[in-house]
């Protein structure tokens, strides 16, 4: 179990998150959903150990192997799309389990014809599943999704839905997935409302 | 040849004719040898030149200082750059410094170091001080427009250090040394030379040049000239070559569609 317990987080005079009290259960996908500007990038930053928070306490991430979907692809343009997805894995794993996952991960995003292409010649669409592909094959213990599926068509995003579950059936890891889709969150797991009534203005 | 090429090629050398053109007029508008010699006399001088081993000395002499000076202005102003890039301190510690090679004279600089070393050392420090800055500078623009986002990446996913400099960080950072190494070996060339001329050490380009004007030798100032842009424009080339080699292989992949 993931505990959020208490955590209160502002930017200047922006308060963000204020007595935030969120459970989330290991080895399933939790969705949040909530709408733009209420802080669930944040959240997620501050799980990633990438923001300070201002009070509260998070129980159960310390010491746990995270891999994390940015908002943004944060895809290097200098390499290809498999060495995006390898540069992230070659400090954990050896050559061979590394081009054995890069080979079944580009299955599930449905790109294996692209392996070798530049960054700048894939579309929108198709860089948001690398950078997807790159986040799952690192197998973290704990995997954030900031809105995995953002930019993509609904029929591909629902073969999408059937590869990252049925991934997770495999190997199980504790997912917290950022969307604004009430069905996504419904069809992946379960999922928890972030109240927007917790950004408030000093 | 593709046509492109040949176009290309032509263009140069109409180029380059017209520049010779304008030469030849103007050695035949002021019609003195001593003043402005012709492209022809300047080109059988710098050929005579070619046939002595002190030209080859001499040239070998003034390369090493400006290789030296460049070389060791990369190694210390890249180190330095990485300091202060991550330590404020040492940034506003160098800024004064900087400031003051930047805008101290060459001419004041080449005094000091004349009273400071010996005469063939003399031109290795100076060049230093002149290429320094630009190195420093330009590393640390390249330092500072890191893409922070990856910084995070690299964060979270726990990459190994060397991982990231030769594959996140080295890429970016090419083309700020391009530019600097660019800038800094024309610098080098000129500042060596100027030094030379002042300092006189025993085998060097300079010297050569001073020796020429004193004898009003016109043609071989002329000739020595020639010799000092083509050697620079070479080094300036492989350098080049070099890093554009390396920066292809970053570069978006170009040919693996
Ligand atoms: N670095 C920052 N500095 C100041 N304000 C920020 C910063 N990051 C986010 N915010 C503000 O915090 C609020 C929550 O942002 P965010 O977590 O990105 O929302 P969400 O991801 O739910 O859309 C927004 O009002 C945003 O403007
Ligand atoms: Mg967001």
């Amino acid at each position: 179990m993931i505990i959020i317990k208490d955590l209160s987080k502002s930017y200047d005079n922006l308060i963000v998150h204020q007595r935030l009290n969120v459970k989330i259960k290991e080895n399933q996908i939790t969705s949040l959903l909530g709408p733009s500007g209420c802080g669930k990038t944040t959240l997620l930053r501050i799980l990633a150990g990438l923001e300070p928070f201002d009070s509260g306490e998070i129980i159960g991430v310390q010491g746990k192997k995270i891999a994390y979907l940015f908002q943004e692809d944060r895809l290097m343009p200098w390499l290809t799309a498999e060495e995006n997805i390898a540069y992230v894995l070659k400090s954990k794993y050896m050559k061979e389990q590394v081009e054995e996952k890069i080979d079944s991960i580009f299955e599930l995003i449905q790109l294996q014809g692209y392996k070798n292409y530049g960054i700048d010649k894939l579309s929108g669409g198709m860089k948001r599943r690398i950078a997807l592909g790159r986040a799952l094959a690192y197998d973290g213990e704990l995997l954030l999704l900031d809105e995995p599926f953002k930019g993509l068509d609904d029929a591909l995003k629902e073969s999408l839905y059937e590869g990252v579950k049925a991934y997770f059936a495999q190997k199980p890891c504790t997912v917290i997935n950022v969307t604004h889709d009430k069905k996504e969150a419904e069809y992946l797991g379960e999922y928890i409302y972030l109240d927007s009534k917790s950004l408030i203005k000093a | 040849m593709k046509p492109s090429i040949i176009i290309n090629k032509l263009r140069q050398f109409i180029i380059f004719s017209i520049w010779l053109f304008i030469w030849q007029l103007g050695h035949f508008l002021v019609g003195n040898e001593l003043l402005i010699p012709s492209p022809l006399s300047t080109l059988i001088r710098l050929a005579e030149m070619l046939q002595t081993i002190d030209f080859y000395r001499q040239v070998a002499a003034t390369f090493y200082r400006v290789f030296v000076g460049v070389m060791v202005s990369l190694v210390v102003g890249g180190i330095s750059a990485l300091l202060s890039y991550k330590i404020r301190f040492i940034d506003e510690l160098f800024k004064p410094m900087v400031t003051f090679m930047k805008t101290t004279p060459v001419m004041a600089i080449i005094i000091l170091a004349l009273l400071w070393f010996k005469s063939g050392q003399v031109p290795i420090f100076v060049c230093f001080l002149m290429v320094y800055p630009i190195i420093y500078t330009n590393v640390l623009t390249g330092l500072r427009q890191l893409d922070q986002s990856l910084i995070e990446l690299n964060k979270v996913f726990e990459v190994k250090p060397v991982l990231q400099i030769k594959e996140c960080y080295w890429p970016q950072l090419i083309p700020y040394l391009k530019a600097a190494l660019q800038l800094a070996i024309g610098i080098g060339w000129k500042v060596v030379i100027a030094a030379e001329v002042l300092a006189v050490p025993y085998y060097a380009m300079g010297y050569e040049l001073l020796d020429a004007k004193i004898y009003l030798e016109t043609s071989e100032v002329f000739a020595w000239v020639i010799a000092i842009i083509i050697l620079s424009q070479c080094c300036e080339a492989m350098v080049n070559r070099m890093l554009n080699r390396k920066e292809a292989t970053y570069d978006y992949h170009k040919g693996s569609i």
